[in-house]
């Protein structure tokens, strides 16, 4: 193998873009969402938040991310990848041929048809994207999953778009009728597959397979993300995981003289769960990412987040305050730990640059002093490279992400002072993108305005409401007591 | 002297050339649709420039009332289609009661006598578009505007937004 051949780091860094749009998708009547590196839903409950962004789980699990190339090149592993070269070795040679004489680099067009269909298997079958839907949203039928208008079921559309720039990398579409679910996707036959200009060469050497395998190794390594959803359950779950563990195992085998019904958690809380349950601290934690739970731990929770191995196998998770040093379980600690404890376990516990990290209300349980604190976290995330969906209803969190956006804007400009403000914690308007939730209608985006920060409309009727509510009364007083 | 000739009174007691048919300005649209017919729409800045006061004031004083009820309502005007100081509002709206008191002490004997009569209704509006926030309603909560011994809370509504000033004076 050729060592002198560097992937670029300014190419590696380039997270393509990702559109997903749904029409009659649960209670969404549609949406079209560009994901952002920090995408916040907004609105009234019971719009489609939570559905939206368990679509977007589902489809970075049956994709494994959303990145140049689409799943299945990604499961195929360096060895599976040799083997479906050996498989086309003849095609193979030729391209290498052809590589090696004009300097041409290798687009999806050119690759053997046995290979462009591999690749291109999960964008044609919607069958691993039915299951994981079911899966995730705990469904029996993806008729569930339809919106009803009037009563009625009316078609169902999601599409998953990834483009790089201008450049439509891949796509995938499905259409659910009732029961059926249809598929269809394809990758972009002008996708540079492999480009010689995207290694640096300091050599003349010409290409061999090696070459195409360390390349093919990058990639694989470079796009194996991961995701994460904390679901807005998760702090009873923080409290309850090992019990239910317990029990569940308890009721593992098959059914004896009593008809046995297991009853289903959501996907997203099973993983949630599963994650707890296996949890193991990172052996090579991202420095960045490891500083954002350091953080959580002295500035919003006072105390560290400590896991106890036990002897039913289930790690018991524990909070040990700063000012006693008591090692507490968590049901007897503030509701506010049980809420931050698996942020800060998931932030020590693998979450890499790449990865899609999905967190239901952040909020939840805490002060507003608290919730301004977690838009550092966020930001912080966004500076390390990793891809954060939020829920949220919380005006403080909107208000301290547009006041770190505001700082991005002005370091953009070169204001010295803003230099000093949130060091690593800081966002760019682009980086963010906020969309508002509304019942039976069309999703909106809420751009960033300097002045204005993130303003959901709706937030501002409730703030006038209660404005004018109090003012009336207020003068009620002073008829009455003449105040 | 019933409400019409107090009313024609406060017509007499300023520039003629400041006495208004809307209540409208500074790119803020304020609808009187649905208000009493028998109404005086006073332009506080051009009365400032005639009476050469330099002092703060809001931007319009609507005088209208119940006859039946002997009720005189005083609807103080600011317009803020854009952002703002809160404190700059209230001292605005606080100018404009200054005036309409000091006014209404210069009345003739007989319209000061029917002014008596008069249960009075002061409310201080702030008509603004998008530039005001949830932090500044707070603290426009805590203001008051006083007008003969009385405090009155700051109400607001929304400038271009249909029967705006109307629901204001129904609140």
């Amino acid at each position: 193998m050729s060592k002198t051949k560097m992937p670029k780091i300014s190419e590696m860094s380039k997270s393509p873009n990702v559109k997903i749009a749904v029409r009659n998708f649960g209670p969404i009547a549609e949406a079209t969402i560009d994901l952002q590196s920090l995408t916040v839903f907004v609105g009234p409950s019971n719009t489609g938040k939570t559905y939206f962004s368990t679509l977007i789980y589902v489809l970075d699990g049956v994709f494994t991310g959303h990145s140049k190339f689409p799943g299945r090149f990604k499961r195929l592993g360096v060895h599976g990848f040799k083997d479906l070269l050996n498989q086309n070795w003849d095609a193979i040679r030729s391209i290498l041929k052809k590589l090696n004489t004009s300097d041409q680099s290798i687009k999806f067009s050119d690759l053997p048809p046995e290979i462009r269909a591999s690749l291109e298997s999960d964008l044609k079958d919607p069958e691993s994207t039915a299951n994981e839907l079911k899966r995730c949203f705990d469904l029996n039928s993806i008729t569930e999953l339809i919106r009803l208008k009037n009563g009625q079921r009316s078609e169902m559309n999601v599409s998953l778009e990834v483009r790089r720039g201008n450049q439509r990398l891949w796509n995938f579409n499905i259409e659910g009728c009732g029961s059926n679910l249809a598929g269809h996707g394809s990758v972009n036959e002008d996708l540079m597959i492999y480009d010689k200009d995207s290694l640096i060469s300091h050599s003349h050497k010409e290409l061999d397979i090696d070459d195409l395998f360390f390349w093919a190794a990058i990639e694989l390594d470079r796009h194996r993300e991961k995701r994460f959803y904390l679901p807005a359950a998760r702090s009873g779950i923080m409290q309850s995981h090992r019990v239910i563990a317990s029990s569940l195992v308890e009721r593992a085998t098959r059914g004896g003289l009593a008809p046995l019904e297991i009853p289903t958690f959501s996907g997203v809380v099973a993983d949630f769960m599963q994650q707890l349950i296996l949890y193991e601290k990172s052996e090579t934690p991202n420095k960045e990412i490891h500083h954002l739970a350091d953080a959580l731990e002295s500035d919003v929770l006072a105390g560290q987040i400590l896991m106890k191995p036990t002897p039913s196998g289930y790690p018991e998770f524990l909070y040990r305050p700063h000012t006693t040093g008591e090692e507490i379980r968590l049901t007897r600690a503030a509701s506010m730990v049980s809420e931050l404890a698996p942020v800060v376990l998931f932030l020590r516990g693998g979450i890499r640059p790449g990865d899609t990290l999905i967190i239901e209300e952040p909020e939840a349980h805490l002060h507003p002093g608290a919730q301004t604190e977690i838009a550092l976290t966020l930001a912080g995330l966004v500076r390390a490279g990793v891809r954060v969906v939020v829920t949220t209803h919380s005006d403080w969190l909107l208000k301290e992400i547009a006041n770190l956006i505001r700082i991005g804007e002005l370091k953009r400009k070169g204001v010295q002072k803003a230099e000093k403000m949130a060091p690593n914690n800081w966002l760019l308007p682009e980086e963010v993108g906020t969309w508002w939730f509304q019942k039976d209608g069309i999703v909106k985006h809420i751009p960033f305005d300097p002045t204005e920060g993130i303003e959901p409309t709706d937030y501002e009727d409730v703030a006038y409401k209660l404005y004018d509510r109090s003012v009336n009364l207020q003068d009620l007083f002073q008829k009455i007591d003449g105040r | 002297m019933g409400l019409k000739e107090f009313l024609a009174e406060i017509e007499k007691q300023v520039n003629e050339e400041c006495l208004s048919k809307s209540c409208s300005g500074d790119g803020c649209r304020v609808y009187l649709t649905g208000t009493p017919s028998n109404r005086v729409i006073l332009d506080l800045e051009c009365e400032f420039e005639q009476r050469k006061i330099s002092t703060k004031r809001c931007d319009y004083v609507l005088f209208c009332g119940d006859a039946s009820q002997s009720k005189l309502v005083v609807v103080l005007v600011e317009l803020k289609s854009g952002t703002f100081k809160t404190s700059t509002v209230t001292d605005q709206l606080q100018g404009g009661a200054d005036f309409v008191a000091e006014m209404f002490g210069k009345l003739p004997e007989e319209a000061n006598a029917v002014l008596n009569t008069f249960e009075i209704t002061c409310i201080p509006t702030l008509f603004h578009g998008k530039g005001i926030d949830k932090f500044q309603l707070r603290e426009l909560e805590r203001a008051k505007i006083r007008l003969r011994s009385q405090n009155t809370a700051i109400k607001r509504s929304k400038c271009g937004q249909a029967k705006n000033l109307v629901s204001v004076l129904k609140s």
